[in-house]
């Protein structure tokens, strides 16, 4: 009990690499686990924020070799259910569904890899037109708005026509992943 | 996802979700939806994670996201190419994105990072000085001084390039972390000036007579009693090397944690009493609330009414407040009102009563030494008496072995006609202990006062002695009470008891109830015994009354203290006390 634990690393500037180095790539994960949870792309960029700010903050309680995604998606969890709570108006699922919608989506956020891996490759398939589509509305400050004149065409259509591609492209990851574990 | 007939409908509704074209009753039927089906549900967590995928992948394509929308086809062509051909690459191959990323990442993590800092600055140098407290003594726990030493790494690494590393041998100004806000009777080892409303800062201290109030800067509010060495740490952390305290810790104080060598108490919201000293590990009374008691590899919770009671391994045992004598004082005393004075002098009065020998005791508490009693009686239980002629008086059997307060050994009925008078636990016997008639009234109590109906309090040489401030203990004869010296010292590390003193006498209140004819030729023998042997021994009686002072020198080697009362003929209004029974200290 005399004696000080020893640090892991000798220099601490590690601490922000090692906390990076778990970080990354898991960013996107943990985004898609909010937005999935709160529907609104503005909100789960704030919620985001909040909960890496709190990751940080809280890295020391991370115990190296444990499952970090999990360990973050839980902060992101409470987070969101924070701002559940602070939403007063507005379309709010009800409480029930919001926990059995977060349990599926964590387990979809642990076998995100092979979906990713599909989307690429269904993407690929895709129609220049509708890509050029899904390019335009994805893009940094897009709205559907602007899309609409972008391409020149009515908002409804436009509404319809992402729709419709965004379906496509989830039974195309769907049979893609049901033939990979066929095969 | 197998087609299914609200295919269309999920899908547009979905659709309208991530686009924000959703409308309240669409929103609703979704809901609906949703709840219903399972499937609908994996379809919306599909589909959620496909948009947000969309959204990611797609704003790192390389055409910067700030130039105007271009109506160039070749533009378009060019981004959608890239797209495809990025499609086509493994997702390892990330890196593309990875700096922009990384880079935010760092910026955010330093932003956070910085405002942490600014509201942390305070417990950053508290926990400095933890790391420096950490490296003198033996039993600071390892957690603490991790997070300390990562606190002092961090402030290095990202502290502005123009301040030099603190060296953490020479602690910064030190933040006040507590204030005194009562005291009584209080002498301080080497004189510190403490007075009342004096700012603490992080260190050692010792108390060595008297009581002291502490109030930490988180709330919680301490009284220490003498003799105690503490440490204090931060504005809700101490340390108790030695000696007792007791702790009430309100709501905005809950986490306040007490350290002792061989254990950590942590508070979550109580009032709670801790103990330690060298020879006997650590005991924790929970008055209310709950406490946790233990080290990071294992601890346990205490409630109110627990006991925790931990041996010198850190072994942590529960049991029961019941019974168990008051060991904390849990308000500060007014000046002079009591007896006992932590430090320099014990009550024993106190202790027969069931207390700590400073004022926790119940007066009117009896011992009782026959058999088929209770050992343990209060004035109310006990049995009303007849007339004084013999029906009340009750004989003795043996040695009574009182487990359930640790200040007291025993208790017994002296007789020498008995083949012999046992008067420890450890077997000591009372050589030639004067024949008596075997019995007694009343049994030794706390607070001297005879009769039936109990209203004549003791009175030698004028005084009256059944108070706090003037205590005595009744012992009609026959009765012989031992006290464990080896108990209470423990108990008052750091000082060594150095005698006993007391009054002894009959009690002159006899005289308001009985005429002298009746009573002259009572005469009551005083004895003081040291591990058997006797040290004090005197006749008195009431012809004039008679009193005596005692003043018995005691060594550290002592170990049992008897008090005996006798009287050769029938014990009829034997009114025998002491009075203000005192174990005087002295520092070590």
């Amino acid at each position: 009990m005399s004696e000080v634990r020893k640090l892991d690393d000798s220099s601490e500037a590690s601490r922000g690499q090692r906390f990076m180095h778990l970080y990354s790539g898991k960013e996107r994960s943990i985004y898609k686990y909010i937005y999935t949870l709160v529907h609104d792309e503005v909100a789960a960029e704030d919620i985001l924020q909040e909960t890496t700010q709190a990751m940080w903050t809280k890295f020391d309680e991370f115990e190296m070799g444990t499952n970090f995604l999990a360990w973050a998606v839980r902060i992101a969890h409470y987070r969101v259910l924070k701002y559940w709570a602070s939403q007063t108006k507005g379309m709010i699922f009800n409480s029930k569904l919001v926990e059995t919608l977060a349990e599926r989506a964590e387990d979809h956020v642990h076998q995100d890899t092979r979906r990713k891996m599909a989307l690429r490759r269904c993407m690929k398939k895709l129609p220049e037109r509708d890509l050029h589509l899904i390019k335009l509305r994805y893009q940094e400050g897009a709205s559907v708005k602007k899309v609409a004149e972008q391409v020149n065409r009515g908002i409804k259509g436009v509404y319809k026509s992402l729709s419709r591609i965004r379906w496509q492209l989830l039974e195309c990851i769907q049979r893609s992943l049901v033939m990979e574990d066929r095969s | 996802m197998s087609l299914t007939p609200n295919d269309g409908v999920l899908s547009e509704l979905l659709g309208a979700l991530c686009d924000g074209s959703i409308t309240p009753e669409q929103f609703a039927q979704l809901e609906q939806l949703l709840l219903d089906s399972a499937e609908a549900r994996e379809c919306y967590v599909n589909y959620m994670m496909l948009c947000g995928e969309l959204k990611q992948i797609v704003p790192a394509c390389p055409e910067h996201p700030g130039l105007p929308p271009s109506h160039d086809p070749s533009d378009s062509q060019t981004c959608i190419q890239e797209l495809k051909e990025r499609a086509q690459h493994q997702p390892e191959e990330e890196s593309w994105e990875t700096n922009a990323r990384e880079n935010q990442i760092r910026q955010l993590a330093e932003e956070s990072f910085n405002r942490f800092k600014e509201e942390e600055e305070r417990r950053e140098q508290e926990r400095l000085y933890k790391a420096y407290l950490a490296r003198r003594r033996q039993y600071v726990a390892g957690l603490s001084s991790l997070a300390a030493l990562l606190a002092i790494l961090l402030f290095v690494q990202f502290a502005p390039k123009s301040q030099t590393p603190t060296e953490s041998d020479q602690p910064v100004a030190l933040p006040v972390v507590a204030t005194i806000t009562d005291l009584s009777q209080a002498i301080w080892k080497d004189d510190t000036g403490i007075t009342e409303h004096t700012e603490l800062r992080p260190g050692s201290l010792t108390l060595e007579q008297g009581y002291a109030e502490l109030t930490f800067k988180q709330g919680a509010r301490v009284l220490i009693q003498a003799p105690c060495t503490f440490t204090l740490e931060s504005a809700n952390a101490m340390a108790l090397e030695a000696g007792s305290m007791t702790a009430n810790v309100p709501p905005q104080a809950v986490g306040f944690t007490v350290q002792t060598p061989w254990t950590t108490v942590v508070d979550y919201g109580t009032e709670f009493g801790v103990s330690t000293g060298q020879t006997h590990g650590a005991e924790v009374h929970v008055f209310e609330g709950t406490v946790s008691v233990g080290d990071e590899t294992s601890s346990q919770f205490a409630t109110k009414g627990q006991t925790a009671r931990v041996d010198r391994a850190g072994r942590v045992g529960l049991g029961s407040l019941d019974g168990r004598p008051n060991l904390f004082v849990r308000d500060m005393p007014q000046a002079g009102s009591r007896f006992g004075i932590p430090g320099k002098r014990l009550d024993l009065a106190d202790v027969v009563g069931g207390g700590n020998g400073f004022g926790t005791g119940a007066p009117g508490r009896a011992l009782d030494p026959s058999p088929g009693y209770m050992s343990v009686t209060t004035r109310a239980a006990v049995l009303p008496r007849g007339p004084l002629n013999n029906s009340g008086v009750r004989a003795g059997s043996g040695y009574i072995d009182i487990q359930r307060c640790p200040f007291i050994d025993g208790i017994f009925v002296p007789n020498g006609n008995d083949p012999s008078t046992t008067i420890t636990s450890t077997g000591l016997v009372f050589e030639n202990c004067p024949s008596t008639h075997g019995t007694f009234y009343d049994g030794i109590v706390c607070g001297a006062a005879f009769d039936n109906q109990w209203i004549h309090p003791g009175r030698l040489v004028g005084h009256q002695y059944q108070t706090t401030e003037q205590p005595s203990i009744g012992a009609c004869a026959n009765v012989g009470i031992t006290f464990d010296l080896d108990r209470i010292g423990a108990s008052m590390s750091g000082s060594v008891i150095s005698g006993f003193k007391a009054h002894c006498g009959i009690s002159q209140s006899l005289a308001d109830i009985q005429s002298k004819q009746d009573y002259a030729a009572v005469k009551v023998t005083f004895w003081v015994l040291v591990d058997g042997r006797v040290a004090y021994e005197k006749a008195l009686g009431t012809d004039p009354f008679e009193s005596d002072q005692i003043d018995v020198p005691l060594n550290p080697g002592d170990r049992f203290l008897t008090l005996v009362t006798t009287t050769p003929r029938e014990n009829l209004y034997c009114w025998s006390m002491f009075a203000e029974p005192a174990l005087e200290f002295a520092s070590k």
